[in-house]
């Protein structure tokens, strides 16, 4: 159940309300099994699933094309066959991680270490964008 | 809700992942495996073209002749058109096909795609062919849907195949016992015995079911993926085309006329460069321009790598301009991957495979959804409660399961029962599909028994049952003819009708000799198999 004011009532008793709120017993509750917080927890999974697993595998994608030592088409296409593998990872990663907000946090991190990998790997090797064979 | 343990989390994903997405789904493996045999519904529903068969020999002589007797024609129906196209007499499909586009009207970007037919045994035309979009429908379906733009219904197909890569996936994770399950089939068990149907079909045709959908995905990854593609490129796209597919570069108009060789010695140039060689196909791009190109494509060969070889011949001097060279790779891994996933190369064996597996992929879809609805019911019986997402799902249950099929045979009564002169014929055709289709799902909306699934597929073997009969009646050529003369083609097609029809059968048969096990409470939102 989400906290009910009743409840602030009784711990508020020697502590500002704001603290209160946050107090283990009260943090327990609000994240307790209920039928309004889990359709809430399934939400943001689905979300961090569909949206935060396409972020990892574009980026894996662009990446994947940097770094592959293949020619410039070669990695291109290869990227982009590989990058469906890299979204069925993710979406199943979301779906088991314990903690239901720790999902964004894993595929944002995974995303821009990915991100910052291709930018170190263009800045050393830069393809021309008309690139030859 | 959100499991502990990682096999509950799975179980759970696999559950929702794989009923919320399962109907259209459903579509796209029916359309999908209808498509396998598209060349061959194409004929069946042109009876113009059934008197046209695939000769005994066919050397190249006899080839050539047939190519010139289709640029004569195409002199004759098409002088004025930008592009020609030739196809080559098939077993599958046994007539030349010439094709051109006309010009465009003014203020539309493309003109009329039309089409004509020569029987390869006597080299003249065949007549007018009714307006049908055939099997080719079927192929669009399959992934651009209907009575909507071409790239959200690909957006949706593609979030929905996605979700089908992760319900496989999270099905295997879950599945510990593989093996083990799929010899067990306990029949007549409700709940269980769906079970045991889902995983049998699932587990049976499983690297079928993983290929295609990882396969459907790479067919559409320019849309879905292009990140890849732009980062490295830029907006210089068109150079990583013409590096990839080489075949599409060809030399852009002039806007100079000039006079292209006559039929003869276009032969001649082409086949200085392919020598004796089938060829599956001419193009010709840019008529009468001093650019005017023939891109020669040879008939690949019944393997994977369906990169036959191509060239590009110059329709003003007969000199090669281009031709294909060894392709690398990723290249060639990515056409394997639409080869295997269109089944262009496959024989008449490996297509009745691809069929069957088509279909069990269909049996799973259909055998989750209902263990779905028929444990949920189970669940209701002992509460006494009514469940309206049960109601929904049964309603979408009978209309997407049962209704589909019933559409397709309505599509082909349509096809021979529409007058050749009905106005809009075509369009027609595909929306005698989609009414049929809704009618069920009207029907669906107030019934949804045992009675109901048992007479609607009691209907759809005898739609399909009559196919045939209908076929004799309107064609010169019945299943017995076709039979005799050795038309395997169109005798295929009744026989593979009689096949299905049979199959409903046996399932409405099945639907009543089950006991009933539940009390007449409940029976209303039971659907079948409990």
């Amino acid at each position: 159940m989400m906290p009910k004011l009743s409840d602030l009532r009784i711990i508020t008793v020697d502590s500002p309300t704001w603290l209160a709120w946050l107090s283990p017993t009260n943090l327990k509750k609000a994240f307790a099994s209920t039928p309004v917080n889990n359709a809430l927890i399934v939400t943001n999974r689905v979300l961090a699933a569909i949206f935060g697993g396409y972020l990892l595998s574009a980026v894996g994608c662009v990446l994947l094309a940097q770094i592959l030592p293949l020619s410039q088409a070669d990695s291109v296409l290869s990227a982009m066959m590989l990058s469906f593998s890299v979204y069925t990872c993710a979406v199943l990663w979301v779906f088991s991680v314990k903690q239901h907000w720790r999902c964004w946090f894993d595929l944002g991190a995974l995303s821009a270490g990915c991100y910052l990998l291709y930018s170190a790997a263009s800045y050393f090797n830069p393809s021309a964008v008309s690139g030859g064979i | 809700m959100m499991k502990e343990s990682f096999f509950r989390s799975m179980t759970w994903l696999h559950t929702w992942v794989g009923l919320v997405v399962c109907w259209i789904l459903f579509l796209v493996f029916f359309a999908g495996t209808a498509a396998y045999y598209r060349a061959e519904i194409n004929l069946w529903m042109q009876p113009e073209n059934h008197a046209s068969q695939y000769p005994q020999t066919m050397d190249i002589k006899a080839q050539d002749a047939l190519l010139l007797a289709g640029l004569a024609q195409l002199h004759i129906e098409a002088k004025d058109a930008k592009s020609w196209w030739l196809y080559s007499p098939s077993q599958r499909t046994p007539m030349l096909t010439y094709a051109w586009v006309t010009p465009a009207p003014e203020g539309k970007r493309f003109g009329e795609f039309k089409q004509g037919y020569i029987n390869p045994q006597t080299a003249s035309p065949l007549p007018t062919t009714r307006e049908t979009r055939g099997g080719d429908f079927l192929y669009r379906l399959h992934f651009d849907l209907y009575y909507m733009s071409a790239i959200t219904a690909r957006w949706i197909v593609s979030f929905c195949t996605m979700f089908m890569l992760v319900a496989i996936i999270s099905g295997i994770v879950i599945h510990k016992r593989i093996f083990k399950d799929f010899f067990s089939f306990r029949p007549g068990k409700g709940p269980r015995s769906w079970l045991d149907a889902h995983v049998a079909s699932s587990v049976l045709a499983l690297p079928f079911h993983l290929m295609i959908t990882y396969t459907g995905l790479v067919t559409l990854m320019f849309m879905l993926m292009p990140w890849g593609l732009s980062s490295q490129y830029g907006e210089q796209t068109a150079t990583f085309y013409n590096q990839w597919k080489p075949i599409f570069n060809t030399p852009a108009a002039s806007g100079n006329t000039a006079k292209m060789l006559d039929g003869q010695n276009l032969i001649k140039a082409v086949r200085a460069a392919t020598g004796d060689a089938p060829l599956e196909g001419l193009q010709f791009d840019h008529l009468n321009d001093s650019n005017a190109t023939i891109t020669v494509k040879l008939a690949p060969h019944h393997s994977l790598n369906q990169q036959a070889p191509w060239y590009h011949i110059s329709a003003i001097t007969g000199e090669v301009l281009a031709q294909s060279a060894v392709t690398s790779g990723a290249n060639q891994t990515q056409s394997a991957m639409i080869a295997l996933h269109s089944g262009r190369f496959a024989g008449q064996g490996l297509r009745l495979l691809y069929l069957l597996a088509g279909l069990t992929g269909c049996v799973m879809i259909a055998s989750g959804a209902i263990m779905w609805a028929d444990k949920l019911a189970q669940k209701q019986l002992k509460q006494a409660k009514r469940h309206y997402g049960l109601s929904l799902v049964n309603m979408l249950n009978v209309a997407t399961f049962a209704g589909l099929p019933i559409a397709l045979a309505s599509y082909f009564y349509a096809n021979r029962l529409l007058p050749v002169s009905f106005s809009e014929r075509e369009q027609w055709e595909i929306h005698c599909f989609f009414i049929s289709w809704a009618l069920v799902a009207l029907l669906a909306c107030f019934k949804r028994s045992k009675a109901t699934w048992r007479g609607l597929f009691l209907l759809t073997a005898l739609m399909y049952a009559l196919l045939p009969l209908l076929n004799a009646l309107t064609s010169h050529y019945s299943l017995w003819r076709n039979l005799q003369r050795q038309a395997y083609v169109l005798a295929g097609f009744d026989i593979m009708m009689i096949a299905l029809a049979a199959l409903f059968y046996m399932a409405a048969k099945r639907l009543r000799s089950q006991p009933k096990v539940i009390t007449a409470k409940a029976t209303t939102e039971l659907g079948i198999g409990s």
